[in-house]
């Protein structure tokens, strides 16, 4: 164990020194509190046997600051002093030593306090490993429960917990976001026809095709059956049914047969917002519920479409260009 | 043999906190032997000049590591110096570091009977 010895005398020092070698220790010596407090960042020393009595920065000073060194972990002192009245041992403990040993010291007592602070050292270092191998796992367990592991995207657990965020930088800092919200067309007559271990294949190439064209800020959910969201920040209204539009082509393009869907192959609908204006003042579920309005729109002008929904109550709601029309089709009616 | 209540150094005392080391012991002792003039003089500027905290620090600091050396009757003096105030301090100053001088002189004297070296 590596002991950091506080003391301004040389004499008690040197003595000190050679004692807590001979017991197999590495030492690393200060000559007054301050160099200690400084050596003890530096080495990484948990043991320390300080004098009460130094110049400037004193032993129970010392105590007091280690104490306040949070990213230290626990750092056990003893303090060494021929203050030992009760009214001393009390001060020194409060101030934070764990121990305390009187000068003239006994090698014998010295021996056993330095054993007792390596057994509470090391008990310390067990909980603090457990501690964090629990802290992990409960990341890990935390992660889980957010995945839907069918898709491997995120799970509406996971979606709510990241839009509340996200609401919430808008809300606080002005930094908008665009909500996608996506579902396959006619998936219930695909199952029908192609069945439910095709459907689930189906469900896990659409998510695989959504995700090769997102940025590394954009985050993909199912929000449940065959519904997607998708969370993208910084975006105003163009920006967020182009990008609703590249979802709904990436997963025209992947081609999955459905014989049963207009175009021979799967196809999704896209409805799509941003935030603005009153949305600073209003919930993520207002904001979730304009998409859902947006795919309605889009299924509603006959799928394998994206439309768009600004927030009417404010500013910004300006509709982009519509991307049917983009792609020579027929723009629909403004709901 | 000497009674050991008349020893500059308890010398059980101390081996036992050096481990039963007695070369290392030495060296320690003489090394204090050497230091301890300078903090003879740093006590009487202190009384000089009034001040009574330095007079502590190191009167303190002296009876440590006098009393982790078995040097008692010199740990017993400084103490008396230490209980002081600076008055009275002052006033006997003089008589009290002769006495300090005269334990170190009896501590070296020890050294050079045990070692059979003159100091």
């Amino acid at each position: 164990m590596k002991i950091l010895i506080a003391e301004d005398d040389a004499t008690t020092r040197k003595l000190l020194r050679k004692t807590v070698e001979k017991w197999g220790h590495e030492v690393v010596e200060a000559q007054d509190g301050a160099e200690a407090l400084a050596m003890l960042v530096q080495s990484g020393a948990k043991f320390m046997i300080v004098d009460w009595n130094m110049p400037g920065v004193d032993g129970i000073e010392l105590c007091r600051r280690v104490r306040c060194l949070d990213e230290m972990g626990y750092v056990y002192i003893v303090l060494v002093t021929i203050n030992d009245s009760k009214e001393d041992v009390i001060l020194a403990l409060e101030s934070g030593a764990d121990d305390h040993v009187s000068k003239p010291f006994d090698r014998k007592e010295l021996r056993a306090r330095v054993r007792a602070g390596e057994r509470i050292l090391e008990l310390e270092r067990a909980l603090r490993a457990e501690n964090d191998g629990l802290k992990s796992k409960n990341e890990q367990l935390e992660e889980l429960v957010s995945i839907d592991p069918l898709m491997d995207i995120g799970n509406r657990r996971g979606l709510f917990k990241a839009i509340e965020k996200a609401h919430h930088r808008y809300s606080r800092y002005g930094e908008e976001y665009g909500v996608v919200m996506c579902d396959i067309d006619h998936f219930k007559t695909y199952n029908d026809s192609y069945g439910h271990l095709a459907g689930d294949r189906a469900l896990r190439a659409v998510a695989d095709a959504m995700k090769g064209i997102l940025r590394v800020s954009d985050e993909i959910f199912r929000f449940g059956g065959e519904e997607l969201v998708l969370l993208t920040p910084k975006q105003e209204p163009k920006g967020v049914t182009f990008f609703a539009e590249r979802l709904r082509n990436a997963v025209e393009q992947v081609g999955i047969a459905h014989e049963k869907s207009a175009r021979g192959v799967l196809t999704v609908s896209c409805g799509a917002t941003v935030t603005s204006g009153t949305d600073v003042s209003s919930k993520w579920e207002d904001v979730l519920q304009r998409a859902d309005r947006a795919l309605y729109l889009a299924k509603a002008s006959g799928r394998n479409a994206v439309r768009y929904r600004g927030n009417e109550a404010g500013a910004g709601g300006v509709p982009p260009t519509d991307p049917a029309a983009a792609r020579g089709k027929a723009p629909a009616a403004s709901m | 043999m000497r009674d050991a209540r008349l020893q500059p150094i308890d010398l059980a005392g101390a081996m036992d906190r050096f481990d039963g080391d007695l070369p290392f012991f030495l060296e320690v002792l003489r090394e204090f032997l050497v230091l301890s003039p300078a903090r003879f003089r740093s006590i009487e500027e202190a009384v000089e000049r009034g001040d009574g905290a330095q007079l502590r620090t190191i009167t303190h600091n002296l009876r440590g590591s006098a009393g982790n050396l078995g040097a008692d009757a010199l740990s017993a003096r400084v103490l008396a110096i230490e209980n002081m105030d600076l008055g009275a301090a002052n006033r006997e100053a003089g008589r009290h570091l002769e006495q300090l001088r005269f334990e170190l002189a009896r501590i070296e004297a020890f050294v050079g009977e045990i070692t059979g070296e003159a100091i």
